[in-house]
């Protein structure tokens, strides 16, 4: 990491400087996953500006910690289990500071700006209020399953739980969301 | 069809949604199938709820993002704050920034309403200890070894106390042992230091100590009245908070002479939440309240770096709080009324808990009713309010309301055991399949009469349990001893653990 930052310090801006292993590292990881990241988290929350926030410390969490990284193959498992963590914990404080007013099961809330109110048309509302009621645990596993398409192991890498528990909640998620996109009339 | 069998169905359902079904499964699952045309229709409900979400348009992220990040990193504000977004100007921002930023982790320390107390003694002296910024050094357990503190030796004036890795057989002998037996101990989310509670010989008093498991130093942190629901030992998710409780007791002026420099103040019974910083080490009281226990530190830390803690207030209608301890957002964040001791587990979210009533009698609280232990969510799921948990074991087992059960997670967040001292049989259940229907009975065979169960621990995955029991003393200046079970959950054997020779082996602990 020092080095990166001492290449970008002492080196011309940073599109000419000369590029550090780790400045290629990073960049490349972030290259490979911010858009599976940004989406991960969006499902998670709802909320284009809560989920680009909960990205970028995601990120920032994992340039300070890639000598953690063991190889470039456990990559994608690595970063989601940040972005989980840094997501639900967003989650949990935001609860806690707005108890009467939990967002999470609103509509994601329309963007001021062209970027987000694209955003919001690209999401169907009603797939995503679906998501957003069930519990927070039964998002991650189903969002990791079934639109990252992780397998059960690599789904309880992610959520630092065995195969076996990541089976029984996947179980309880698919039932449940069933329901809820029933009720939402987008299937029997 | 019973709730087992149901959830067995389900999960065929749900692993041949994803793809995931042995050939054996298959072949049960097709031949259920034929029969169930509910079944069948659940089957392709959750396959098109899949096939909804596979196909949902996968949103890009931000433009700007990668220049936020960027920014954020070189200007050293990366630990998790805010930024305002750019937009197409921060990468103009970065080509300007021309100091390099040095990178590093900083910690803040309890903020002032928690001033040391007049009984506080002086800060321990510096002992080498590594900062958390320096590269990591070899942990004395590896991920998933388990350890255990054994006190050998022949009297109170005469023990030894060395912290064993179970694997290796390799023992750190501690500079300084306690005086009597080790009644509960939690490892750091490091694997860098012990922290236990010891019985004071005879003086009727407990000590809370940390062990440095890299240069096995030993500090006494407290000393502190045995009282039920006191032991809980609860380490910040960076390694570098410890909290644990204090509670006041009569005499505790006299042993200052014998090391006990910090005590609860005010009347017997007072009792508050204090915390131990490994960098400065030094202690000091989180609250002044006189009725706080600690329960538990959550398992993550928040975005701006702050440890969270639930602590609970012992009153005739017991309540919780969780508060940040450190950092810019330091305060209470909010509160459960009813909830006593909520122990989270790795999710977060999942807590064991209490809702019981109390009725003081002196300095002493009892359990006058609500001690079976709960679990339930932290935080609103659906449209089940905060701490609606369900009972983790029968409240129909006989006692089961008055009895002081204790509760512990297993690392991976889903096992948790619920055991009390004087119960022969251990609850093991998994909170993906909550509730106790489906919790597990292990009976244990105690040694001899007047045994107890001293601790109960769950192996990272789930899959084991250890068990620390307790022999009774033959008298007066016999040293207490203590031994091991070990449990297969999936096999149900249980097998001895330490040790052949009498001595008193501590709870076991679990690196991560």
């Amino acid at each position: 990491m020092a080095a990166w930052l001492s290449s970008v310090s002492h080196s011309p801006p940073v599109a000419n400087s000369a590029v550090t292993s780790e400045q290629i590292d990073f960049d490349r990881l972030f290259q490979a996953h911010a858009d599976a990241v940004y989406g991960y988290t969006l499902r998670m929350v709802g909320d284009p500006d809560r989920a680009a926030d909960i990205s970028q410390d995601t990120f920032i969490k994992a340039h300070r910690q890639l000598g953690t990284l063991n190889s470039p193959e456990a990559a994608r498992t690595w970063l989601f289990r940040i972005a989980s963590r840094t997501a639900i914990d967003e989650i949990r404080r935001r609860r806690w500071t707005h108890p009467f007013g939990s967002d999470d099961f609103d509509r994601p809330d329309p963007e001021p700006g062209p970027e987000g109110q694209a955003m919001a048309r690209r999401l169907d509302d009603r797939l995503q209020r679906s998501l957003l009621r069930l519990k927070p645990a039964q998002r991650q596993c189903l969002v990791l399953s079934d639109v990252e398409d992780m397998s059960a192991a690599e789904i309880g890498l992610v959520m630092e739980m065995t195969p076996g528990a990541v089976r029984t909640l996947l179980s309880r998620a698919r039932a449940d969301m069933r329901r809820l996109l029933a009720e939402e009339g987008l299937i029997r | 069809m019973t709730n087992s069998r149901s959830g067995h169905l389900d999960q065929l359902l749900s692993a041949a949604v994803s793809g995931d079904l042995t050939a054996a499964e298959r072949a049960e699952l097709d031949a259920h199938l034929a029969g169930c045309p509910s079944c069948r229709e659940s089957l392709a409900g959750q396959a098109e709820a899949r096939r909804l979400l596979a196909a949902a348009p996968r949103p890009q992220a931000p433009a700007d993002l990668d220049a936020r990040i960027r920014t954020a990193v070189e200007s050293g504000s990366g630990g998790g704050s805010r930024l305002v977004r750019f937009g197409a100007a921060a990468a103009t921002v970065v080509a300007a920034i021309l100091v390099l930023a040095v990178f590093r982790q900083t910690v803040d320390l309890p903020g002032a309403s928690q001033e040391p107390s007049a009984s506080a003694g002086p800060s321990q002296s510096a002992a080498p200890s590594p900062s958390p910024t320096e590269p990591a050094v070899e942990a004395f357990l590896a991920p998933r070894d388990m350890g255990y503190l054994v006190l050998s030796g022949g009297g109170f004036a005469d023990y030894q106390l060395a912290f064993v890795n179970a694997r290796t057989n390799v023992e750190l002998r501690a500079d300084e042992a306690p005086s009597g037996a080790v009644v509960a101990s939690t490892l750091s989310p490091d694997g860098r230091w012990l922290a236990y509670i010891t019985v004071m010989g005879e003086t009727g008093a407990n000590e809370v100590w940390v062990m440095s498991l890299m240069d096995w130093t030993t500090h006494q942190i407290g000393c502190t009245a045995p009282a039920v629901y006191s032991d809980r030992l609860t380490w910040s998710a960076d390694s570098l908070l410890l909290a644990y409780t204090l509670v006041a007791f009569d005499g505790a002026s006299e042993l200052a002479g014998v090391g006990c420099h910090i005590t609860e103040p005010g009347s017997p019974g007072s009792a508050d939440a204090w915390l131990f910083d490994i960098t400065a080490l030094a202690s000091s009281p989180l609250t002044s309240a006189g009725d706080v226990y600690v329960a538990s530190f959550t398992p993550t830390l928040s975005v701006d770096g702050g440890s969270a803690l639930w602590v609970s207030h012992l009153a005739d209608a017991p309540w919780s709080e969780l508060v940040e301890v450190n950092g810019p957002a330091a305060g209470s964040m909010g509160q459960a009324e009813g909830v006593f001791l909520p122990l989270v587990g790795a999710d977060g979210f999942t807590a064991l808990f209490y809702r019981p009533t109390f009725v003081r009698e002196g300095a002493d609280w009892f359990v006058q009713g609500g001690g079976t232990p709960l679990i339930g969510s932290t935080t609103w799921e659906g449209d089940l309010d905060p701490f609606a948990g369900i009972p983790t074991i029968d409240p129909g087992t006989a006692g089961s309301t008055l009895t002081p059960w204790q509760v512990a997670w297993s690392a991976d967040g889903d096992s948790y055991v619920v055991w009390a001292a004087n119960w022969r049989v251990a609850f093991v259940g998994k909170a993906s399949v909550p509730g106790a229907d489906h919790v597990r009975e292990v009976t244990v065979d105690l040694p001899a009469e007047g045994s107890w169960i001293v601790a109960a621990v769950l192996s990272p995955d789930g899959s084991g349990l250890t068990l620390t029991i307790g022999i009774p003393s033959a008298g007066i200046g016999d040293p207490p001893h203590s031994l091991q079970i070990h449990v297969d959950l999936e096999s149900g054997g249980q097998a001895p653990g330490c040790c052949t020779e009498p001595v008193w082996v501590g709870p076991a602990v679990f690196a991560r």
